[in-house]
């Protein structure tokens, strides 16, 4: 797997939230809509959200605009772009925890006890 | 032990100290004006969120497949367990599930279901500030129709027509009853 460079990962994840903020949104934008809206083609869209091209921070700030919310929240923190493959090892009050949550369901279980790996995983680091 | 007041004052202070005392209350960037994170994540179908904190960081995960005004009510229960039941314990975590309501009868006694009774009603305060509803409230014609009312105060806060219900009723703001 060729390695991505840390510019990369950031304009995926920037692309990730717009993408995120604007199926959010209400009326739903699409992209073609935001598209006309920022004057540029639905392509360009569809490549700003996949963090294939490199936007400028003009076109963010106008992006943030259009999708009623403010450009912090299109910009990923510092340690969201770090990737937390080790898996980490979880306290047993937390494990507990995710066992009442879970109430016996594996696939619950599974998710919560990522999102919480994941989270205190990044601020080992 | 907080009464309801209490928390509705907390819950107005924080809109005012974070400069979002407007409706619909932008509740993700009061979470981040507080310095927590929010994601959407899979969370499956019992849970609508959590609140992770760990060495003072605090995030919020909130259910993507929930409908948007779920998603917004889970975000400030959440911020109410970071506002009110934070400890010294400078790691916590708090799961918000479905099936704890229908537990009700067994746990009504716990401080489990204390804070979470307590981060509701934190939540609706945030989400439906007293005095906004009023406000809200007032402008309205006296002919405009009890479910019509509903539903135009649910859309205008942003939240279900069930939540906006409830804290109505909490308030004892009678709509239903006036001439």
């Amino acid at each position: 797997m060729g390695k991505m460079s840390d510019d990369e990962f950031l304009y995926q994840a920037v692309g990730e939230k717009i993408r995120h903020v604007r199926e959010q949104s209400r009326p739903k934008l699409s992209q073609a809509q935001l598209a006309t809206r920022l004057g540029v083609s639905r392509a360009s869209i569809v490549n700003i959200e996949a963090g294939r091209q490199r936007t400028p921070l003009h076109v963010l700030w106008q992006i943030a605009g259009i999708l009623g919310t403010e450009l912090s929240l299109l910009i990923p923190q510092r340690d969201e772009l770090l990737e937390t493959q080790a898996p980490i090892k979880l306290d047993e009050r937390t494990i507990n925890q995710i066992e009442t949550a879970a109430n016996g369901d594996p696939e619950t279980r599974r998710l919560l006890t990522g999102f919480v790996s994941k989270v205190k995983a990044r601020t080992e680091n | 032990m907080l009464t309801f007041s209490q928390i509705d004052a907390r819950a107005e202070d924080i809109l005012r100290q974070t400069g979002m005392f407007r409706i619909p209350v932008a509740v993700e960037l009061v979470a981040h004006r507080l310095t927590l994170r929010t994601e959407a994540v899979p969370l499956g179908e019992n849970v609508s969120g959590l609140l992770v904190v760990e060495k003072g960081h605090g995030v919020i995960g909130y259910n993507e497949t929930q409908a948007l005004v779920r998603q917004r009510f889970t975000i400030a229960h959440e911020i109410g367990h970071y506002v009110l039941h934070l400890s010294d314990d400078p790691s916590a975590l708090f799961i918000d599930t479905h099936y704890i309501v229908y537990r009700r009868d067994a746990q009504s006694s716990t401080g489990e279901d204390r804070r979470e009774r307590e981060a509701n009603r934190f939540a609706a305060a945030l989400l439906m500030p007293a005095t906004l509803l009023h406000t809200e409230i007032q402008k309205k014609p006296l002919d405009f129709g009890d479910e019509e009312m509903l539903t135009d105060l649910a859309s205008k806060f942003q939240v279900s027509t069930q939540a906006m219900s409830i804290r109505l009723s909490n308030l004892g703001f009678n709509i239903w009853q006036e001439e």
